[in-house]
């Protein structure tokens, strides 16, 4: 492996819609191709995945970068929807939508919920360094194991949701 | 061969139906090596998959049906991890397949379950240490809860209250003959807070001041009895006030010892994963909380209820009609006081969150400082806070405003009470039914008795309050250490210095390794030389020989003791370390010096200083060695303090020594001094040294390539260029590099 060139580490490589075609692999993955060259599996990660935005997509091989998108929405809607797809994978992030029961007790709150991917019991353990809270009112909860959920907006959420919430907000 | 008890935790699981369908399969349980449930479908949705390992196969069960995937020479398996779910996917034919999905939840099982496949199908026979392992999902056998990895002795769900105010409680025995005064001053100060009113109402009015009483007219004795029971009540108060303070001294000083040295022992994983600003916090309000309730609580609600009982019974003996009228209102203030408490606790919360934040934050831009002022940050820093400090406030108003609006509306409703006993009790008294004494008397009572009514009523906000802190300290106190002693440790006052690293993998988060499969041998008195790229997991193995972090799987022996069994003393006082990021402590240097070894004499300070090539900049200031070195060790330079830290460890005289960066910060021609010190310093010793400068390694007995966390080369540094790898090319890009800057590397 070279060292690759000050300009070469430093310049951001865009990928464009016109040079880049993803396709999707016989095991469900995600390959591409750009400029010619065929990168049989690739994956897909947001720069910025708090911000969870359709912006600064990397791609990558196992080992380096291919390029960034700077903007999935210039793709083409069947090109979006594989990236979409494989983000979706990556970020995997269940919506809670509505909570049976949340108990908390000393530093730990035990929740037992419905969320779009099915029902779901999970622990978090000190909510106030295992939540994030973003400005537009949504919520990232993190649980024991490191899986994420999402709620969509606490001024629309469950009670029971909101007044366990509300005290770290 | 894998015996039946070896994997037996790992095959007992497995439900009824998903057993027939493997039989369907001819697979009999006993041909199971290893099961796994997962809680993913390959959708993306919840629910109950599962996977099971035999010699010949992998099976997937996934919606009641099942897949074999044969383990054959020609297929791979591995465990993809994603953010916060994995895969296993099977390599066929340079095509990838995802073949069953998991959540974090799950991820080191079927890690595992991975490798033991990717084991069989390159032919290597299993053994029982391959299923001699934590895969630490635990679930609360009480309530299925998941529990927090490896740290939990109990679910906190399940958790026992009242062993949990016991416990509490235990800390007050040891302080015996205090607590015995204490209780006998509020025995004796309730008793005179009983007698005074009957002495002041009945006695005064009934008997003195009534023609025809037993004592009428001895106004003198009576006010003789009154000034008496004052005094008395004044200096049992006074005694009792002096007696309490020691009291509490002493438990806020056991308690925080306790705490402070169940945290000492913590692993690191602890600290990293709080925030040290929240931590004190918590540590400190926390053990006040105990403190209180123990030293107060307790106490005055014996004295409350002693009060509260006895005024109840004397009342009804003088007069059971007015006492009900008394007692009229208290239900409705201990209905509002169980209304209101809970806001009043949230809001208490509320303040203390933002306080934890507030402190978090000082705490950063203080340590931060020279950061802070080098890009002229200091008015965003100031905002910050202001915004912080805001929020702190309007914590702290609402909770004063809400107070303030709830109180006058209590007393209110106790004066309802009063108003009763004065309306009934006085038409009692015209119509003679009662007399004007037993009036007052009542009086006197009516203004004791709502005391303890609300305080009775605030001691279960108070208990809630204390048993959370005292949750949260025991949750520090009882931690199970990631590194745990083992129960029968192996004394090892002399090791010899044999490293072994046996197929070890390490990961500071579930879903990342940091070491994969390192196998690495080191003889005693060897020089090791750890390279490899910034973040390549260097400073991580030396985490795991001094045992820092405990391996997830495979081995880490010394002398060929497995380091989970040498005594964690004897382990520590025998290796030094001196690491990439030098930490000093307040105190002066040849306290730091000596920090491992308080008892080492001043010359042997000032050979170690020497050795370390620190002594001539030590003398050139002014102090010397007495120079304290400021709370955040601003007065001295990067390589200076690396030389204290060099210093520090040549002083423990280890049979391990790790330097981990350690000439990174001085000139080349210093490196050169603390190299030739160094040299001394490591005959018969084993060293691990990590360097980005590779010439720190020239003499080194073997050379490790680490990248990703894997080793990649492994030599002596002539083995190294002749293998013309990846340690080659970094060593020609740093001989070109130093060229251009006049210098010469080998
Ligand atoms: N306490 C930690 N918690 C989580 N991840 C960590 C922790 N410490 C290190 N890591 C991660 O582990 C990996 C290896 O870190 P390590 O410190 O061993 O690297 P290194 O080889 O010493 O690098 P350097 O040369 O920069 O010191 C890095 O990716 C790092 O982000
Ligand atoms: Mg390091």
């Amino acid at each position: 492996m070279m060292e690759p060139s000050i300009k070469e580490a430093v310049d951001i490589n865009y990928l464009r819609p016109d040079k880049t075609k993803f396709y999707k692999t016989p095991g469900g993955f995600l390959g591409v191709i750009v400029d010619g060259k065929d990168y049989k599996r690739i994956e897909t990660y947001r720069c910025f995945p708090i911000k969870n935005e359709n912006k600064y997509i990397s791609i990558r091989t196992f080992e380096e970068e291919i390029g960034i998108i700077e903007d999935l929405n210039e793709f083409p809607p069947e090109q979006r929807e594989l990236i979409e797809e494989e983000l979706e994978k990556r970020y995997f992030m269940p919506k809670i939508l509505s909570a049976k029961s949340i108990k908390e007790e000393f530093g730990y709150s035990y929740w037992d919920v419905t969320t779009d991917r099915g029902d779901r019991n999970f622990t978090v353990h000190d909510i106030s360094s295992n939540m994030i809270v973003k400005p537009d009112g949504s919520i990232i909860l993190m649980d024991i194991d490191g899986n994420r959920y999402f709620i969509e907006d606490i001024e629309k959420a469950d009670d029971k949701i909101r007044k366990i919430l509300d005290l770290w907000l | 061969m894998v015996t039946e008890k070896a994997k037996a935790k790992f095959v007992d699981e497995i439900p009824n139906e998903v057993m027939s369908l493997l039989e369907k399969e001819g697979v009999k349980k006993e041909d199971i090596l290893f099961f796994a449930k997962s809680d993913l479908n390959k959708d993306g949705y919840f629910c109950d998959n599962y996977a099971a390992l035999t010699n010949e196969n992998l099976y997937v069960i996934e919606n009641n049906a099942i897949m074999a995937y044969p383990l054959t020479k020609d297929v791979k398996f591995n465990n993809e991890n994603l953010i916060a779910t994995g895969s296993i996917v099977l390599t066929r034919d340079g095509e990838d397949f995802p073949i069953i999905s998991y959540t974090n939840t799950y991820m080191r099982k079927f890690g595992h379950l991975a490798r033991l496949a990717t084991k069989i199908v390159e032919g290597m026979p299993l053994s029982d240490d391959d299923f001699d392992i934590d895969l630490g999902e635990e679930f609360c056998p009480k309530c299925g809860s998941r529990l927090p990895r490896n740290n939990r002795l109990a679910c906190p769900k399940c958790l026992n209250k009242k062993a949990l105010f016991l416990r509490v409680l235990s800390y007050l025995p040891r302080y015996k003959f205090e607590l015995f005064l204490v209780f006998l001053y509020i025995f004796l100060s309730s008793m005179i807070s009983l007698v005074r009113p009957i002495v002041s109402g009945r006695y005064l009015y009934d008997e003195v001041l009534t023609p025809g009483g037993r004592f009428y007219g001895q106004i003198i004795s009576i006010v003789l009895v009154l000034i008496v029971l004052e005094v008395a009540s004044v200096s049992i108060t006074i005694l009792r006030g002096r007696n309490q303070a020691g009291l509490s001294a002493k438990i806020i000083y056991d308690i925080k010892l306790e705490l402070f040295s169940a945290m000492s022992k913590l692993s690191m994983s602890f600290y990293n994963s709080k925030q040290t600003g929240s931590l004190m916090t918590r540590i400190n309000n926390d053990a006040l909380d105990i403190q209180y309730f123990l030293n107060y609580g307790v106490p005055d609600f014996v004295v409350n209820a002693l009060t509260l009982v006895s005024i109840t019974v004397i009342m009804f003996m003088f007069n059971p009609l007015l006492a009900i009228f008394v007692f009229l209102p208290v239900p409705l203030i201990v209905y509002m006081t169980r209304r209101v408490i809970p806001r009043f606790h949230k809001l208490k919360w509320a303040t203390w969150v933002r306080n934890s934040r507030l402190n978090s934050l000082i705490n950063d831009s203080l340590s931060g400082a020279r950061v802070v002022k080098a890009f002229g940050k200091e008015s965003s820093e100031i905002n910050r806070f202001k915004q912080y400090n805001e929020n702190l406030l309007q914590a702290r108003l609402k909770e004063g405003y809400n107070r303030a609006r709830t109180f006058p509306v209590f007393s209110y409703i106790m004066n309802i009470g009063g108003l009763f006993v004065w309306s009934f009790g006085g038409y009692s008294v015209i119509s003679g039914i009662m007399t004007f004494g037993t009036l007052m008397t009542f009086i006197g009572y009516l203004g004791m008795i709502y005391s303890p009514i609300d305080y009775m009523v605030h001691t279960f906000d108070w208990y809630t309050n204390c048993m959370n802190s005292a949750q949260r300290i025991f949750d520090i106190i009882d931690r199970k250490s990631d590194v745990p002693e083992s129960p029968n440790p192996v004394r090892m006052p002399n090791i010899k210095g044999d490293i072994t690293l046996k197929n070890v993998y390490f990961a500071y988060e579930p879903n990342k390794n940091v070491l994969k499969n390192i196998n690495l041998e080191i003889k005693a008195g060897q020089m090791i030389g750890l390279v490899g790229h910034s973040g390549a997991g260097k400073s991580t193995i030396t985490n795991i020989i001094t045992r820092l972090y405990d391996v997830d799987e495979g081995d880490v022996l010394i002398d060929g003791v497995n380091i989970k069994d040498i005594d964690l003393n004897d382990l520590r006082s025998q290796i030094g370390m001196v690491l990439q990021e030098t930490f000093l402590f307040s105190g002066t240097i040849a306290e730091n010096i000596a920090f491992a070894r308080p008892d080492a004499t001043r010359e042997e300070i000032i050979k170690a200083a020497k050795l370390a090539n620190a002594h001539e900049f030590i003398m050139r200031l002014p102090d010397g060695y007495d120079t304290v070195i400021g709370k955040r060790n601003t007065n001295l330079s990067g390589g200076e303090r690396q030389r204290i830290a060099i210093a520090r460890a040549i002083l423990v005289n280890p049979k391990i020594l790790i330097l981990d960066e350690a000439t990174a910060s001085v000139d080349t021609e210093t490196e050169r001094q603390i190299q030739e010190a160094l040299q001394n310093l490591i005959k018969g010793r084993t060293t691990i040294a990590i360097a980005h400068r590779l010439s720190t390694l020239k003499d080194a007995d073997k050379i490790v390539v680490i990248e990703h966390g894997e080793i990649k080369e492994m030599g002596t540094q002539e083995e190294l260029i002749k293998l013309d790898g990846i340690y080659n090319k970094m060593l020609n890009l740093q001989k070109e590099a130093l060229k251009i800057k006049g210098e010469e590397l080998l």
